[in-house]
């Protein structure tokens, strides 16, 4: 009876289109066409051809991101967390402050990003001239196109920041008044004490960062679409540009099916090793 | 808060018991009219917001629902953003629910539409009124024709030159180039003054840049003009291709500014407008940002002038136009109508008068007597009499996920990180995926 | 209430004391962290502000510049151009209320996913976290048709509906992890109490989640506050369309504007900023006074 409403509502909007999904993968399915082509379209994305490279890329691309999200960016929301949680001069500031990025909505940052990184009249070039390098003129997302896009999320990890904090903040003290008896002080602390606490949200926070990567969409669409070439290519965009640029369902599903793979066996593993208790059964 | 989730609960039950019994596709029943009632028509379009058209869109609908009210009324979707527009319809169209006016002008929703059956026929419309038909010409019936019927119609024509900043090609000392060699020799002369000849880009499939192309391809030989009629070509890895690529290639590296590479047009606009480069490809839209003085300096309009593209050629050509999707006999009939309001000769003088819009019909005159037209826009449509070749856009032909491609891949070209060979086999390979 | 002031002051209390544990080196190192995130969050927003009082010829010409006078000619442009204000009270109605419904349903869910045992439940959790994988983009086309068969097509309803579900994974995800944590034995109180399911629920278990629930209501809010081809898809006409879509008005691929592209992205932000810092707060508050973990 509770569940109803949840499951009404996912066999609406999830259900059905996960089934359309699966099972449009193993066909020929265009605007205009729907004939049952058994595993061509999984064939053509481990094939040399272009769909093939492509598809190759844009896995490599995923999996590469989703690496660091899930440990440069989780580190550093941990890590500016825990600088925080001893409440330094202007923490509400900060917190607030490093949350915003993650408010603005990407459409708005896309185009942000696309002028504070342009070449000639960029902020980022700006700066770098003002500062004495007069000449300096970089086409950020061109001549370093991977590293810019990775940059526009890997360093903005507020949200990971205030889940941690409020974990952290319902710590009980007395765990804090044995350590300090026992001599703890500064990282220490934070190492041997509220780490391991925390686990469970740090888990947590893997798994919505690498969730997040597999379905990075706008801010790419809007900034490089994949290139120069396909050099920051990865699934979701792919998928997009297979069915709404090529009207290629069929294969456009195909790698929505990988997509789904993939995560489920991330969510395998971050459950195995970070979580005790999510998602399993009681 | 319980009272809210009881009234939820059943209502969200019952959408579950729909979805089963409605997804099924099942034919959408189709309403029988009552007499003298509205019809009202669904029209969606991305000319609002900043997009050029934006006026007109908005005056031509006042004056129609003004005109037919109580009879028809065109109800506007505004789907702000070209690439919005043409993924919305493409979803529409998957879905078999595109609205009743469609336009396809420069996105090839036409053929799209056509196979699947979507598409109304107005070879008997335009019979049965002559002086509607009249009002084409041969040659646009025929770009808006497949199998020999009529399936859509324009209310505007592509035209477009290039514009040249006269003050720096007198500082220079050069005039327009008639050849592409003279073209070659009109930049380095200009480059050697210290100007930056052209205004170019990468993004949003490069438009600035691939007018170029398109011109080289159709101006030097038989085989690129054949290749510039082709709809939906598949193959680019030919010579005349390659070595319009090398020109191209060329131009990237020592006649354009650095912030072409991977930029957008707004990019080569505002360089072209704030004097940094002597020339720039485009439509006669730009000729209202020339006077706008929030973007340009004041007076900037008089420094500009218009030319033919070097072996004396000319986008100039019909464009592909509105068609009906419309389901039932009513609405197709009341959108027949519409469509000949769009493309009545007082409405496209507006749009002419207004923002400088090249007229389809052929009752309507460009001339340089009516003081509403730009002087620089009389000037296009003067010296368009003498263009040798007339073509069509790459944009309004290619496949789109080509154009996609080449979003993608002209920055490394640009730079030179692939060679022309190596660019027309991805753009081939791209297409082949259709 | 007077107990949880007390628990926070001693929070404070002690979080200072540990602050003077830690090494000078070790201060000024995070100090520069923390200067560092902030200084990177507030640029883009700030940059964003001050270009949005330039002009066009200003913001082409240089990104560093600041405006040689505050025009206000880009807000104009910006209200004229594009419905900003229609827009902005649908997108307040939708995200609102999808957020409402998708925290209390979910979260319903969530409960009884995480407290009870019962046949099937594992097929159900697996169903409902491979949602948490999908690709919005592999969904935009059955969902359109779905909407649009239900006869929910252009309308706020839809949208509600719509965001409501998109949200259902990543609440669940969080929601149930709280209550997971919670100690049986405020269950079990409950029950003896001999309070109803739902009231229980409502009264209780909703609260005693709190953390959890603030934190999946913030991204929810701002799932449906940002998001864009749904919203596009889903509606056709102004009536029904949400911010996220202002932002198009000023993008055409042979004209632009950016002095008013600039003030409706301020105008689109500030909203959500405002929203965030307000509702941190109440994060903020549930967080310390909430439940006790194990």
């Amino acid at each position: 009876m509770f569940l109803a409403p949840t499951l009404v509502l996912f066999l609406l909007i999830y259900a059905v289109p996960i089934l359309t999904v699966g099972v449009t993968s193993f066909f020929d399915y265009s605007y205009a066409t729907l004939t049952f082509s058994g595993l061509d379209n999984y064939r053509s994305l481990v094939s040399g051809t272009l769909t093939g490279r492509e598809f190759v890329k844009a896995v490599g691309n995923t999996l590469i991101w989703i690496g660091l999200q899930i440990t440069v960016h989780v580190a550093l929301g941990v890590l500016v967390a825990l600088g925080l949680s001893r409440k330094p001069f202007g923490w509400k500031t900060v917190r607030t402050a490093y949350m915003l990025p993650n408010i603005v909505s990407l459409a708005a940052l896309g185009i942000i990003y696309l002028n504070l990184f342009d070449s000639r009249r960029g902020l980022v070039n700006g700066v770098i001239r003002a500062l004495g390098n007069k000449d300096f003129s970089v086409n950020w997302y061109v001549e370093h196109a991977f590293l810019t896009t990775t940059l526009t999320w890997t360093l903005f990890a507020g949200l990971v920041t205030i889940l941690i904090l409020a974990d952290i903040a319902s710590i009980p003290e007395d765990i804090y008044e044995s350590a300090r008896i026992d001599g703890a002080s500064g990282w220490k602390i934070d190492w041997y004490f509220t780490l391991p606490l925390v686990r469970n949200t740090i888990g947590t926070s893997v798994i919505l960062a690498a969730t997040s990567m597999l379905k990075e969409f706008e801010l790419i669409y809007m900034t490089t679409n994949g290139g120069p070439g396909i050099a920051t290519l990865n699934l979701p965009l792919l998928i997009y540009k297979k069915a709404l640029i090529e009207q290629n369902y069929g294969l456009a599903n195909a790698m929505g099916v990988v997509t789904i793979a993939i995560g489920v066996l991330l969510i395998v593993l971050v459950n195995r090793h970070l979580l005790s208790s999510r998602f399993e059964s009681t | 808060m319980k009272r809210t989730l009881l009234r939820i609960l059943p209502i969200l039950l019952a959408l579950s018991l729909l979805v089963p019994a409605l997804s099924g596709c099942g034919p959408k029943v189709t309403n029988t009219p009552e007499p003298g009632k509205e019809v009202v028509l669904n029209y969606p379009t991305f000319q609002v917001g900043v997009n050029s058209s934006a006026p007109v869109l908005a005056e031509v609908i006042k004056q129609f629902n003004a005109k037919y009210a109580g009879t028809i009324k065109i109800e506007i979707e505004e789907i702000p953003g070209d690439q919005a527009y043409v993924d919305k319809m493409k979803i529409l169209l998957s879905a078999n629910e595109l609205p009743d006016i469609v336009y396809a002008g420069g996105y090839n929703l036409l053929d799209m539409a056509l196979e699947k059956n979507a598409v109304l026929d107005l070879t008997p419309y335009l019979d049965a009124d002559a002086a509607w038909k009249a009002s084409f010409d041969q040659v646009t019936l025929d770009f808006n024709s497949r199998n020999g019927k009529v399936y859509s119609q324009p209310d505007e024509k592509g035209m477009f030159g290039y514009f040249y900043n006269k003050d720096l090609f007198a500082e220079a000392g050069v005039e327009p180039a008639t050849t592409w060699e003279g073209f070659v020799t009109v930049c380095d002369t200009l480059k050697a003054k210290g100007i930056t000849p052209l205004s170019m880009d990468t993004d949003d499939s490069a438009w600035l840049t691939n007018l170029w192309l398109s011109s080289i391809l159709a101006t030097s030989s038989e085989t690129g003009r054949t290749f510039m009629k082709e709809r939906n070509p598949k193959n680019y890895n030919f010579p005349e291709f390659i070595s319009a690529l090398e020109l191209i290639q060329k131009m990237f590296k020592d006649y354009t500014t650095a912030d072409a590479v991977g930029g957008k047009y707004e990019n080569g606009a505002n360089n072209f407008i704030n004097g940094v480069t002597a020339m720039i490809a485009n439509g006669p839209w730009m000729i209202s940002d020339f006077t706008d003085e929030t973007k340009a300096p004041a007076g900037f309009d008089e420094k500009v002038g218009v030319a033919l593209y070097p072996g004396s050629g000319l986008f100039n050509e019909p464009m592909l136009g509105y068609f009906i999707a419309a389901k039932t006999k009513e609405k197709q009939d009341a959108a027949v109508t519409a469509l000949k309001f769009f493309t009545s000769t007082e409405m496209e003088t507006m749009a002419l008068e207004m923002i400088g819009r090249i007229p389809a019909s052929t009752k309507v005159e460009v001339s340089s007597t009516n003081d509403k037209v730009h002087p620089i826009l009389a000037s296009l449509v003067n010296i368009s009499k003498d263009a040798q070749y007339n073509y069509n856009y790459y944009q309004a032909l290619w496949y789109p996920n080509v154009l996609d491609a080449i979003t993608s891949y002209y920055p490394e070209f640009a730079l030179g990180n692939k060679t022309p060979t190596e660019m027309a086999q991805i753009l081939t390979e791209t297409a082949g995926q259709n | 209430m007077q107990d949880t002031a007390i628990h926070r002051r001693r929070h404070r209390r002690h979080r200072l004391r540990l602050r003077q544990d830690a090494s000078l080196p070790e201060r000024i190192l995070m100090s520069l962290l923390l200067a560092f995130v902030t200084l990177l969050s507030l640029v883009p927003v700030i940059w964003v502000t001050i270009s949005s009082f330039k002009t066009n010829l200003e913001i082409m010409d240089s990104a560093v510049s600041l405006p040689s006078r505050i025009t206000f000619d880009g807000y104009v442009a910006a209200f004229r151009i594009a419905p900003i204000l229609t827009f902005f009270v649908n997108s307040v109605v939708v995200t609102s209320v999808s957020t409402v419904l998708n925290i209390l349903l979910v979260g319903m869910a969530a409960y009884v996913l995480a407290m009870f045992a019962f046949r099937g439940k594992n097929l159900v959790l697996v169903l409902l976290s491979t949602s948490l994988l999908l690709p919005m983009t592999a969904l935009i086309q059955p969902v359109y048709i779905i909407v649009q068969r239900i006869g929910l097509y252009n309308s706020l309803p839809g949208l509600i509906l719509v965001y409501s579900s998109l949200g259902l994974p990543t609440t669940l995800f969080i929601m149930r992890g709280y209550f997971l944590s919670l100690p049986r034995s405020l269950l079990e109180a409950a029950n003896i109490d001999g309070a109803g399911f739902l009231r229980s629920f409502l009264l209780i278990m909703l609260p005693s989640a709190r953390p959890g629930l603030a934190t999946a209501a913030v991204l929810q809010f701002l799932m449906a506050w940002n998001e864009f081809l749904y919203a596009l898809v889903l509606t056709n006409a102004i009536r029904s369309r949400t911010l996220p879509i202002a932002l198009n008005y000023f993008k055409s691929q042979f004209s632009f504007n950016y002095s008013a592209m600039f003030a409706s992205i301020v105008v689109v932000i500030i909203p959500s900023i405002l929203v965030f810092v307000l509702l941190q707060k109440q994060v903020i508050s549930g967080l310390t006074s909430g439940a006790v973990k194990g």
